[in-house]
C-alpha cells in the first residue's frame, strides 16, 4: 500500500496500513554496534534485531510473526538469514546483532528456504485471494509474493482448516479460523499490549489453533480493545466494516474523542465513509494501541439521531422547530441581551465542553467573556476534576499531572486510588499492567475490589478497601507512618520545599488522630495494612500515584489532592521519570477545557481573573473591558437560577441534566431559566429544558486540538465534512458578534495562534508545529520548545513545595437506619459518560443497562437475587436499578453506573461538594435498597418537574 | 442565591481550613478568589445581621472582606 | 537374618516384583524365617526381570525371572542360602554382563537401598559434594570442564561451558533444572537412576548449585514416571531431613532447596525452553534462542539446564577428579555413556560403558542380536528423531562425532532394534506421524511440515509422481532441517532420509534416490 495523503488534512499521514513495521521494538540502548548487511555497514544500538536493523536500513526481510509492537517470536520461519561464521539459518527477528556481525539476508539457500515455508503456508489457507476482504491489506499474500512462490506441490487435498468455522459473534469484528496462519501475533498482542491474556492457542501441532476460551469471543475475557485484529497479517481477525465496506482508500490521522488518554488514531476511509480506526504507532499517548471505544465505537457520528439543523422553541412544552442558523442564532443574540437588560449583566452564562477541542472551548469562554460581558463560564471539569486544579496548583503550582503516560514504565510502586483505568483509561491501564507484570508493586485504594487488584498475572500488592468517604482519613495514615518511621526524604524536602509549611505539617500529620491505628476505626483498613502499604511506597524506589473522580468527587475532594501531593513531596516522589502525582482525566479534552480558561475565576494558563496585569493583556487583545471578580461556578448557577438571579444558560456539548448531581435540583434550576441553549449532537437529557438547539459536529468533523491526561496537546483533524454545516466555532462567532461583540477567525489554526499568543504555556504551540511533530505536552515555549513531559524536574512550578496540612472531615452525608448503604458511583470499560455516544454503538452489548453491585449479605438481608430490579432511594430522589449480586463491593457498599439516562443514577446523589471547588461528592450518597415490583421510572420525573414548576 | 446554601459553603470552608491563627485570612482569601461580589455581600450583610450565629472565625472573614473591599 | 533383594524399579514392578516380595515376606512369616527384603533398583538386566538376589558369604546371589508362585519351591531350594536351582544365577556381580561394564554413573543402581542415605554414602556417595564445598566455585566448574562431560540430553553440550556460563553471570536468582522428562522411545536410564539412586542425581544437583551459585533446583520429570517422582519426592523429604538440602548443605553455609515438578504428557517439554515454559506454568511451547537459556532462563533467571545422566555424571567426577573420567573414552566423547538397548533385542537394560565400543558389539555381542532371532535389518539410536543405521555402520564407535559421521546421533543413548520384518517406509511415515503429533505447533515447517510429510510419503509409496514427490520430500526434509525452532522438528528428517537412503525399497521405489 502506498502512503496516502488526505486532501483536508495538511500533512501527508502514513495509512496504518502502510505504517512502517520493523518487525521488533526499538532497543533502548545507549552502546552502539556495527553490521554489515548485505555488504553495507550500519550503525545500531545494541539488542536490535538483525530484522529491525536491516528494516531501519531499508532492506526488509520477510516476515510473518514479527511485528514491533511485540517481542520477537521466531515461529513463522520466513527471516531466516545467514550470518558468515555462523552454522545454520537463525531468525532474524531473535537474533540481536553483535559488534561485526556479517549477514546476509538475500542468498540462494535463504530464498529457496522461505519459498518452502511459504509454500506450507499456502498449501493450508484458502486460495480466495481475490474475494478476500483483506485483499490488498495481508501480509501473508505479500509474503507470498516476496518469496516468489508459483505452485503449491503439496496440492490442497490434505490435511488442512479450509473448512474451520468463522465466530462471528463480536459486534465489531470476526474471527475466520482457516485463515489462521497461527503465527501467535493475536495472542502475543492480547498479552504483552493488552494485558488482558484472552486468547490463547489450544491443541498442538498441526492442530494448534487460536482460542478466546470458551464458546467464542463474545463470552470470554476479551475487552474488544483490537489489538488482536491489528495484530493479525491476514483476514483472520478481520474488522467487520472492512468485510461490509472493502479496503480503505485514505486515511486522516486524528485524536479520539472518548477518555482522558487521547489516542491517536488512523481514521480510515473510503470516499467520506469511515471504514475503521486504527491506532497509530506514532500516538505518543497510545503507542499503537486502543480500546474498544476508540477503536470501534465511532458510528455514533452518523447515528439516525443526530440533530443537524438548529431548532427552536418558545416554550420547553412546545414542540421543536427547525430554523435556519440566522434565526436561531439572532433568536439567541436577541433573548440573551433582552435577558441582560432585564436582570444585569450577571444574569446569563455558559459552560464549555470537554468534549470540544481547545479551540472551541477558549471561543465559548471568549464568547461568555467579552460578549456575555461577564465571567460566568464553568466547566464540566467542575464536577470531575475541579479539585486536581485547586489541590495540585496550591502545592505545586500547576493543575496537571506531573507525569506523561511513558513514565509509568519506570515505576516500581504503583499506587492506584480511586480510579479505575482498566475500564474507564483501558489503554493506560495496558501500560500499568504491563509494568506491573514486569515486577512492579501495586498498592490499589478503593472501596471496590476493581480488576487491577486481581487478574490475569496481576495481583496487587495490598488493597485498602477503604470505606467511601474516607480518603483523607487512609492518606493521612499513610503519610503519619512515612513521618513517624523516619521515611521522609529530608534532603528533597530541604532542598525543594517551603520549611514553614512543612514543619506545620509534620507537626499536624504525626498527630496520633492521624495514626493508622486510628484510622482504621474511620475507614475500615487494618493498620498494618496501612503500614506496610506505607513504607513500600516510601521505600520502593520510585513510586508514582494514579488517581481518579474516587479522590475528586467528595467533600473532601481537594483534600486528599493535596493529601497525595504532600506524601509525595514527602517521600520525593516527583521531579522524574518513574514517580508524581497523576490525575486519570475522565474526558477527551477535560484538561484542555481547563487550560482555555473555563473556570470562572480564571482566564487561559490559569491565571486568576483578578491578576490585572493578565486582564489587560487580554482587554487588549479583545478590545474589551473584563470583569476583575470571579463568577458563577456550575452549582451557584443552579442556585440562582432557582432564586430566580439567573436567568439564561448556554450549554456547550455537556448534558447538565444526566450527569450532574441531585437531577431533580438541577431540572427545577433549567425549567427556571428564561432560556436555555445547548449546543450538542444529539436531543438530551438538558435539551428537554432548551429553548434553542444548536447541532454540534462530531470529532470526526472538527478541526482543533485535544489536551489529554498528560498534558499531550493532540491535533483533531477533520475526516469527513461537518454534518450541520458549521464548525463550532464558526457558530460561537456569530452568536458572539450577534451579541455585538467582534468576533472572526479565518479558520482553527488562528484561534490556537491566539490561545499561544496569551498564554505563556501555550507559547510554542501551533497548528504548523503539532503536524511537524505529532504532538507536543505544555509547558511548551522558549524554555521548552519541545514540551515538558515530567513537570518540576528542576524545582516546583511555584519556586518552593507547599505542604498543606489536611485535616480529615467526615462528610455529613453518612449512611443511617433509614438509608443504611453507601452508594459510590463508577465507569464500565464499553460505555462513557452518560453513555450519549457508547450508547449509539454496538458497545450496548456489554452494558444494556446501569447495573447496582451490591454484596451478598446486603442481598440476602433484603431478599433481593441477582438480576432483580431493585429500587433505590436517598433521602433525595428514588431510581430502579438491576442488582448484580458482587463480591466487587465489600458490605455496606453499593456501586453503579450513570451510563444510561432512564436509570438516572443522579436523581439520587446529593447536593453535598468538595469544600474548595464544589465539585459534587458523587461517591458517596447513603441510601436504601428494596426490591422494586415494577420497572417504575424515578420519583422526579420530567413530567413531575413540569408541574411543579 | 439562597443565603442557606451560602453558609453552608462558609461553613464547609470553615472546617476544612486548619485552624491556626491565620486561618481566618485564608478563608477570606478563598472567599475574594472563588466567590462572585455578590455572593461575597449577600454573606457579609447576613453575618454581620446575625453576628451571634456565626463562629468567631467567619465573623472575623467578613470583617476582613470588608476591609479588603474598603482598602 | 537374611538379605534378600527384590527390585523395585518399574520394569521389575510390571514383571511382578511386588507380588515377589510380598510372597516372600510372606512364607518367611509362615515358616519364621529371619528374612529382611531390600527393595533395590534394577541392575538394568532388564531380561532377568524380576531377578531377586540373596546376600550371603560369598556375595549376592541372583535368581532371575522369579514369580511369585515360584517362592514357596525357591525358598525350600534354599534360596536364603543362594543355593543352586535352575534360576540362579550364581553370583551377580560376577556375570560377565556386569563384569564388562564401566559402572560409574550407575554404580549403586541396583546395588543399595535407593532410599537409605547411610547405604548411599558407605558406597561413595556425598565425597563428590563434600569435595565441591571445599573448593571455590569456580575450581567445581573447571573440574567439570575438565573431565570433558557432554550433555547426555543429547545434544552433546560441554557441561562445564554451560555451568561456567551460569557462573559468569551476575543475577539475583539462578535455577539448576535437571531435565527428566526422558521421552524418547528405548530410552529409561533417567527413570532407572531415579528409582535406583536418586541421591546421586540429588548430590549431582546441589553440587552444580554450589558450582553456579544457584539456590534452587527443580527436577522436571514427566507424568508417565509416577515410581521415579514417588521416590525422588522419598529422596527430598530424607535429604532435607538431614541437611543434605536447605539452607546449610551439610553445614556448608550453602543454601539449596529442590523440588520436583511433573510434566504433562508432551514429547516436546524434553526441549529444554518448552520446559522453561512449562515449569513456569505455561503452555509447553519451544522459546525461540538466543537468549539461551545459561544467560536468560527459568523465570528469565540464568539457568543451568542439564539431563539426568548429565548430573548424575557429576558426584563420581567430583569424587575421583576429572582425570580419572576422562581417561574413559575416545576422542571428545569422554567418560562413559548409559547404553540403553530396547526393540527387539535378547538381552534388553541398561548397559554403562566408556565411549568407543562399535555398535556391532553393543547390539551383537552384549545384546545378543534380535529377541525374535531373525536378522537385525536396522537400528534406531538417540530416540524417535535418530537416523536409522543398518549393519554396515557396525563397526562405528559410539561416540558423538563418530556417530555424526555416519549420519547418526547418540541422543540420549537408546538403541532400538529392528529385525528384517520392519517395513522402513513405515517407519519413516511413523516419524512424521510422531512429529506431527508431538509439536508444541509454533514453528511452521514443524506445525505444517510434518503433516505434509505423512502425506507425501503416503502418495510415494502409492507409486504416485514418485520422483516429483521424493523431489518435495527432500526439500520439505530441507525446510525442517533448517528451518525449524528446535530440534523436534529439525530431527524428524533424520529417520525419514536415513529411512529412504538405507531401504528405498521399502517405500516402493522404483527411481534412483539421491
Amino acid at each position: 500500500m502506498t502512503i496516502l495523503s488526505d486532501p483536508r488534512g495538511t500533512m501527508p499521514m502514513r495509512s496504518g496500513i502502510g505504517e512502517a513495521d520493523y518487525g521488533t521494538p526499538k532497543s533502548t540502548s545507549d552502546v552502539m554496534v556495527s553490521v554489515t548487511i548485505d555488504g553495507e555497514t550500519h550503525v545500531v544500538p545494541e539488542g536490535t534485531s538483525v530484522m529491525r536493523a536491516a528494516g531501519e536500513a531499508g532492506c526488509d526481510i520477510p516476515k510473518l510473526c514479527a511485528t514491533d509492537s511485540l517481542q520477537p517470536f521466531g515461529s513463522c520461519r520466513m527471516c531466516i538469514i545467514e550470518i558468515d561464521g555462523r552454522r545454520g539459518t537463525p531468525a532474524s527477528c531473535t537474533t540481536p546483532v553483535e559488534d561485526g556481525m556479517v549477514v546476509r539476508t538475500q542468498t540462494a539457500k535463504v530464498a529457496k528456504l522461505r519459498k518452502n515455508v511459504m509454500e506450507l503456508y499456502i498449501s493450508d489457507h484458502p486460495l480466495d485471494c481475490l474475494t478476500c476482504s483483506a485483499n490488498g491489506d495481508c501480509e501473508l499474500q505479500d509474503m507470498a509474493g516476496v518469496a516468489g512462490l508459483r505452485e503449491v506441490r503439496y496440492g490442497m487435498d490434505g490435511k488442512n482448516h479450509l473448512d474451520a468455522p468463522t465466530d462471528s459473534s463480536n459486534p465489531y469484528f470476526s474471527f475466520d479460523e482457516s485463515k489462521c496462519i497461527v503465527c501467535n501475533r493475536c495472542v502475543r498482542a492480547c498479552d504483552e499490549v493488552q494485558g488482558t491474556l484472552a486468547l490463547t492457542i489450544e491443541g498442538r501441532g498441526f492442530n494448534s489453533k487460536v482460542s478466546p476460551g470458551g464458546l467464542n469471543f463474545l463470552s470470554s475475557e476479551c475487552v474488544s480493545c483490537g489489538a488482536c485484529v491489528q495484530a493479525c497479517p491476514t483476514a483472520t481477525l478481520q474488522e467487520k466494516s472492512v468485510i461490509d465496506l472493502g479496503m480503505p482508500t485514505r486515511t486522516v490521522q486524528t485524536t479520539c474523542a472518548y477518555c482522558g488518554v487521547g489516542c491517536s488514531f488512523n481514521a480510515e476511509l473510503r470516499g467520506d465513509e469511515l471504514v475503521r480506526m486504527v491506532p497509530t504507532k506514532t500516538g505518543g499517548a497510545n503507542e499503537g494501541h486502543s480500546c474498544v471505544k476508540g477503536r470501534f465505537a465511532w458510528g455514533y457520528a452518523s447515528h439516525s439521531d443526530r440533530i443537524t439543523k438548529p431548532m427552536l422553541r418558545e416554550k420547553i412544552t412546545d414542540e421543536w422547530r427547525e430554523v435556519s442558523w440566522d434565526e436561531a442564532i439572532q433568536y439567541t443574540a436577541t433573548k440573551l441581551k433582552a435577558i441582560q437588560e432585564k436582570y444585569g449583566d450577571n444574569s446569563i452564562g455558559g459552560i464549555t465542553s470537554s468534549r470540544c477541542t481547545n479551540e472551541e472551548i477558549f471561543v465559548v469562554q471568549k464568547m461568555i467573556r467579552a460578549a456575555f460581558g461577564n465571567n460566568n463560564v464553568d466547566t464540566c471539569a467542575r464536577v470531575c476534576h475541579s479539585p486536581t486544579g485547586y489541590g495540585l496548583s496550591t502545592t505545586y503550582g500547576t493543575s496537571a499531572g506531573t507525569q506523561d503516560f511513558k513514565s509509568v514504565a519506570n515505576s516500581d510502586v504503583i499506587v492506584v486510588i480511586g480510579a479505575n483505568p482498566t475500564d474507564a483509561h483501558p489503554v493506560f491501564a495496558s501500560r500499568m499492567k504491563r509494568r506491573i507484570r514486569e515486577g512492579a508493586n501495586l498498592i490499589v485504594i478503593d472501596p471496590r475490589k476493581i480488576d487491577l487488584v486481581e487478574s490475569a498475572h496481576i495481583k496487587a500488592d495490598h488493597h485498602l478497601q477503604l470505606q467511601p468517604g474516607t480518603n483523607v482519613a487512609v492518606i493521612n495514615a499513610i503519610a503519619h507512618v512515612i513521618a513517624t518511621e523516619g521515611l521522609i526524604d529530608e534532603e528533597f524536602v530541604a532542598e525543594r520545599c517551603d520549611p514553614g509549611p512543612f514543619n506545620r505539617w509534620r507537626k499536624f500529620i504525626e498527630l496520633p488522630e492521624n495514626s493508622p491505628e486510628v484510622v482504621e476505626a474511620q475507614s475500615g483498613v487494618p493498620a498494618e495494612t496501612i503500614r506496610q502499604a506505607a513504607r513500600l511506597y516510601a521505600t520502593g524506589k520510585n513510586a508514582a500515584i494514579y488517581y481518579g473522580l474516587g479522590v475528586t468527587e467528595h467533600s473532601q475532594g481537594s483534600t486528599m489532592v493535596m493529601g497525595m501531593a504532600n506524601l509525595a513531596m514527602a517521600t520525593g516522589n516527583i521531579g522524574r521519570d518513574g514517580v508524581g502525582v497523576n490525575p486519570l482525566r475522565g474526558q477527551n479534552n477535560v484538561q484542555g477545557a481547563c487550560d482555555m480558561g473555563s473556570f470562572p475565576h480564571e482566564l487561559s494558563g490559569y491565571r486568576h481573573v483578578s491578576d490585572n496585569a493578565v486582564r489587560e493583556q487580554f482587554e487588549m487583545l479583545w478590545d474589551v473591558k473584563l470583569m476583575s471578580d470571579p463568577g458563577m461556578r456550575i452549582p451557584n448557577m443552579f442556585d440562582n437560577a432557582i432564586s430566580g438571579e439567573f436567568r439564561g444558560l448556554f450549554v456547550h456539548g455537556e448534558d447538565i441534566a444526566q450527569s450532574d448531581p441531585n437531577t431533580k435540583h438541577v431540572e427545577h434550576a433549567l425549567t427556571s431559566m428564561d432560556l436555555v441553549v445547548v449546543q450538542d449532537l444529539f436531543l438530551n437529557e438538558t435539551s428537554k429544558f432548551a429553548h434553542v438547539f444548536l447541532p454540534g459536529t462530531s470529532f470526526l468533523e472538527k478541526d482543533g486540538t485535544f489536551t489529554n491526561a498528560e498534558r499531550r496537546i493532540n491535533r483533531v483533524r477533520p475526516v469527513m465534512a461537518a454534518k450541520n454545516g458549521k464548525q463550532e466555532w464558526q457558530i460561537i462567532c456569530e452568536l458572539a458578534q450577534a451579541m455585538g461583540y467582534e468576533m472572526h477567525y479565518d479558520n482553527a489554526a488562528q484561534i490556537m495562534d491566539e490561545i499561544a499568543a496569551i498564554t505563556p504555556t501555550f507559547k510554542g504551540v501551533s497548528f504548523a508545529m503539532l503536524d511537524e511533530v505529532g504532538s507536543v505536552q505544555w509547558p511548551c515555549n522558549d524554555a521548552a520548545p519541545t514540551g515538558t513531559p515530567i513537570m518540576h524536574v528542576d524545582g516546583f512550578v511555584r519556586g518552593q513545595g507547599q505542604f498543606m496540612e489536611t485535616p480529615f472531615v467526615p462528610t455529613e452525608e453518612r449512611s443511617n437506619r433509614k438509608f443504611p448503604l453507601l452508594l459510590t458511583t463508577g465507569r464500565i470499560l464499553s460505555q462513557y459518560n452518560v453513555g450519549a455516544q457508547t450508547r449509539r454503538t454496538a458497545n450496548v452489548t456489554w452494558h444494556p443497562e446501569d447495573i447496582l453491585e451490591i454484596h451478598e449479605s446486603d442481598a440476602a438481608l433484603r431478599g433481593i437475587v441477582d438480576g432483580q430490579k431493585i429500587a433505590v432511594s436517598s433521602r433525595i430522589g428514588e431510581t430502579i436499578l438491576t442488582a448484580l449480586v458482587s463480591e466487587r463491593v465489600p458490605a455496606g457498599v453499593v456501586h453503579t453506573t450513570f451510563h444510561h439516562p432512564t436509570s438516572g443514577a443522579n436523581v439520587v446523589t446529593t447536593e453535598y461538594s468538595d469544600w474548595a471547588t464544589n465539585c459534587p461528592e458523587f461517591k458517596v450518597t447513603a441510601v436504601e435498597i428494596r426490591p422494586a415490583d415494577s420497572s417504575a421510572a424515578p420519583t422526579n420525573t420530567l413530567e413531575s418537574v413540569l408541574t411543579k414548576a | 442565591m439562597d443565603i442557606s446554601i451560602l453558609t453552608r459553603m462558609a461553613g464547609d470552608i470553615e472546617r476544612n481550613v486548619p485552624i491556626h491563627e491565620e486561618t481566618y485570612l485564608r478563608i477570606s482569601e478563598h472567599l475574594v478568589k472563588f466567590w462572585t461580589p455578590k455572593m461575597r455581600s449577600d454573606f457579609y450583610k447576613h453575618v454581620t445581621a446575625n453576628r451571634e450565629d456565626f463562629s468567631e472565625t467567619l465573623n472575623k472573614v467578613v470583617d476582613e472582606l470588608r476591609a479588603k473591599a474598603n482598602a | 537374618m537374611t538379605k534378600v533383594f527384590v527390585p523395585m524399579d518399574s520394569a521389575a514392578l510390571s514383571m511382578g516384583a511386588n507380588e515377589v516380595a510380598q510372597a516372600i515376606s510372606e512364607h518367611a512369616a509362615k515358616n519364621g524365617l529371619d528374612v529382611t527384603i531390600v527393595r533395590n533398583g534394577s541392575r538394568g538386566m532388564l531380561w532377568l526381570e524380576p531377578l531377586v538376589e540373596v546376600e550371603t558369604p560369598a556375595g549376592r546371589v541372583g535368581y532371575a525371572n522369579v514369580s511369585a508362585d515360584q517362592i514357596p519351591e525357591l525358598l525350600s531350594a534354599g534360596l536364603l542360602n543362594g543355593d543352586s536351582h535352575d534360576s540362579c544365577l550364581g553370583i551377580v556381580e560376577e556375570l560377565e554382563i556386569l563384569r564388562n561394564q564401566t559402572r560409574i554413573t550407575f554404580a549403586r543402581v541396583g546395588i543399595i537401598d535407593p532410599l537409605s542415605l547411610v547405604e548411599y554414602e558407605s558406597h561413595g556417595g556425598l565425597k563428590g559434594l563434600r569435595n565441591a564445598i571445599a573448593m571455590s566455585p569456580a575450581q567445581v566448574v573447571a573440574e567439570v570442564t575438565d573431565s570433558g562431560l557432554r550433555g547426555r540430553g543429547g545434544a552433546g553440550f560441554p557441561a562445564g561451558i554451560k555451568w561456567n556460563t551460569v557462573l559468569n553471570t551476575e543475577s539475583d536468582q539462578k535455577y539448576i533444572c535437571c531435565n527428566a522428562d526422558e521421552g524418547d522411545s528405548g530410552t529409561f536410564a533417567d527413570r532407572m537412576l531415579m528409582e535406583g539412586d536418586p541421591f546421586t542425581l540429588i548430590e549431582g544437583m546441589i553440587i552444580a548449585g554450589i558450582a553456579v551459585g544457584a539456590t534452587e533446583g527443580l527436577i522436571y520429570v514427566r507424568s508417565e514416571y509416577p515410581h521415579a517422582i514417588d521416590v525422588l519426592n522419598q529422596a527430598i523429604a530424607i535429604a532435607n531431613e538431614n541437611k543434605l538440602l536447605g539452607d546449610s548443605v551439610l553445614g556448608s553455609g550453602f543454601k539449596f532447596k529442590l523440588e520436583v515438578r511433573v510434566g504433562a504428557g508432551s514429547y516436546v517439554c524434553g526441549e529444554e525452553t518448552a520446559m522453561l515454559e512449562s515449569l513456569e506454568g505455561k503452555r509447553g511451547m519451544v522459546r525461540a534462542k538466543p537468549p539461551i537459556p545459561a544467560l536468560v532462563g527459568l523465570f528469565g533467571k540464568p539457568t543451568v539446564i542439564n539431563n539426568v545422566m548429565t548430573l548424575a555424571a557429576v558426584p563420581m567426577i567430583l569424587a575421583d577428579g576429572a582425570a580419572s573420567y576422562q581417561t574413559f573414552g575416545v576422542d571428545r566423547s569422554r567418560g562413559t555413556q548409559v547404553f540403553q538397548l530396547a526393540g527387539n533385542i535378547l538381552r534388553g537394560g541398561i548397559v554403562e560403558l566408556p565411549f568407543g565400543i562399535t555398535l556391532g558389539e553393543l547390539v551383537d555381542t552384549i545384546g545378543g542380536g534380535t529377541y525374535s532371532g531373525r536378522p537385525i535389518k536396522t537400528v534406531q539410536i538417540g530416540g524417535p528423531l535418530g537416523a536409522y543405521l543398518g549393519t554396515e555402520s557396525w563397526d562405528v564407535q559410539m561416540g558423538y562425532e563418530s556417530l555424526a559421521e555416519v549420519g547418526g546421533m547418540l541422543g540420549h543413548g537408546g538403541i532400538v532394534v529392528f529385525d528384517d520384518t520392519v517395513n522402513m517406509a513405515k517407519q519413516a511415515r511413523f516419524a512424521m506421524e510422531f512429529c506431527a503429533e508431538e509439536s508444541c505447533g509454533k514453528c511452521t515447517p514443524c506445525r505444517i511440515g510434518s503433516t505434509r510429510g505423512v502425506e507425501v510419503i503416503d502418495r510415494i509409496v502409492a507409486g504416485e509422481d514418485q520422483a516429483k514427490n521424493l523431489e518435495l520430500l527432500e526439500d520439505l526434509c530441507e525446510v525442517m532441517t533448517d528451518g525449524s525452532l528446535c530440534a523436534m522438528g529439525g530431527l524428524t528428517p533424520l529417520p525419514v532420509r536415513s529411512a529412504l537412503k538405507l531401504f528405498p525399497a521399502d517405500f516402493g521405489i522404483k527411481v534412483e534416490v539421491k
